[in-house]
């Protein structure tokens, strides 16, 4: 035996000895017995035990089956005005406060190197920028609450690419880089805002190469996602068409995050339809140039147009 | 077909709610360009926007639903 199993018992027994052996409700019976009262209810259990039921006076109307009817009603009409509460002061505080952006249906355009909307019959016509810096190809956000745009600080300076307000206020240069555009036109450069306008889709180049990267205007990040050109958001946002392969002879399909890259079609100047397939222009084998469409994943590639004339960039 | 004179360069553009169409009308010889408003049977609506120096592409604001 150690000591400690020693020392466990030696207190052990210390504590039989001088702790009473009974607990409180012993105690209190030979209290109670010793002077003849009757035993009242120990206090220490008034404590923790509930006083009795009584029955209520008040009428009771209804079976319990009623009136838990009743009170189910009275608990879903309590939450109903309760949601209903809610979103009607949503609504209301929402319907005070201005939307994304304006949407006015302005048309934005370049000129002399300088960024403009109008509306259609020309009336409104308001400049956005004056810089001294060439500014081009303005394209809207979605929403209609911003621009993205190119500009060139001079013949020789490399293009950026700047997002501002609808109303030209607050112009900010997200992406700065060497573009040398290589021959390349506008519509092959031009950004291209996703559906949701989280993300900015454009095609650079270092002069001796052409990729595809995907900016946050935001903040401004931004990564490379593929060889190519003529980037342009798939109506759901999921998928990005451009112009890939050899001379950029090719219509290509990529994940929005760049994953995924392949082939799909011969072919030049993709652009989604609403319903989710691709339009582009090929000249066939050395005929005129037709406008053809291809679903995403390469199938169901056909001629829409067939005729002698050349047809471009369909939209 | 898009109708007007001298229209070239890049694909139309739709606008928000589909009515109409934008070309572009470069004409480097005058200096005169423009962008024409056409409607969707690619006849040319009168509307003109002179855009002197007009060298990139046009977008069309969205609408209000």
């Amino acid at each position: 035996m150690n000591d400690d199993i020693r020392l466990g018992r030696d207190v052990a027994s210390f504590f039989a000895a001088t702790a009473p052996s009974r607990g409180p409700d012993a105690l209190l019976d030979d209290v109670f017995l010793t002077t003849g009262r009757l035993r009242p209810r120990p206090r220490w259990l008034a404590m923790i035990k509930e006083p009795p039921m009584r029955l209520s006076s008040r009428p009771v109307v209804g079976s319990p089956t009623t009136r838990l009817i009743v009170l189910t009603a009275l608990l879903i009409a309590g939450i109903v005005a309760t949601t209903g509460a809610v979103v009607g002061a949503a609504s209301l505080l929402t319907s005070d406060l201005p939307g994304p952006g304006p949407q006015n249906g302005l048309i934005a355009f370049d000129s002399n190197g300088d960024i403009w909307v109008t509306n259609v019959d020309d009336t409104g016509r308001t400049q956005l920028t004056n810089a001294p810096s060439w500014d081009r190809s303005p394209i809207w956000s979605p929403q209609g609450d911003r621009i993205a745009y190119w500009s060139q600080r001079n013949p020789d300076a490399p293009y950026v690419l700047i997002v501002m307000n609808a109303d030209g206020s607050d112009p900010q240069m997200v992406r700065d880089l060497v573009i040398d555009r290589l021959g390349l036109s506008d519509d092959q450069t031009a950004p291209d805002w996703s559906p949701d306008s989280s993300r900015i889709a454009y095609s650079v180049t270092d002069g001796t190469s052409i990729w595809i990267e995907s900016l946050d205007p935001a903040c401004g990040t931004f990564r490379r996602l593929a060889e190519g050109s003529d980037p342009r958001w798939s109506p759901d946002g999921t998928m990005i068409a451009y112009a890939g392969g050899p001379g950029l002879s090719e219509v290509w399909v990529m994940a929005a995050d760049g994953t995924e890259p392949h082939r799909v079609a011969s072919g030049s100047g993709p652009m989604w339809s609403s319903t989710g397939r691709i339009a582009f222009w090929w000249a066939g084998n050395g005929g005129a140039n037709d406008v053809w469409v291809v679903d995403p994943d390469g199938s169901g590639n056909e001629n829409v147009t067939d005729s002698p004339d050349d047809e471009y960039w369909p939209s | 077909m898009l109708q007007g004179e001298l229209v070239t360069g890049g694909p139309p553009v739709w606008a928000p709610d589909g009515s109409r169409l934008l070309g572009t009308h470069f004409d480097l010889q005058e200096g005169e360009d423009a962008i024409e408003v056409f409607d969707t049977n690619g006849n040319a609506t009168g509307f003109t926007i002179p855009a002197e120096g007009h060298v990139g592409i046009n977008s069309w604001q969205a609408l209000a639903s």
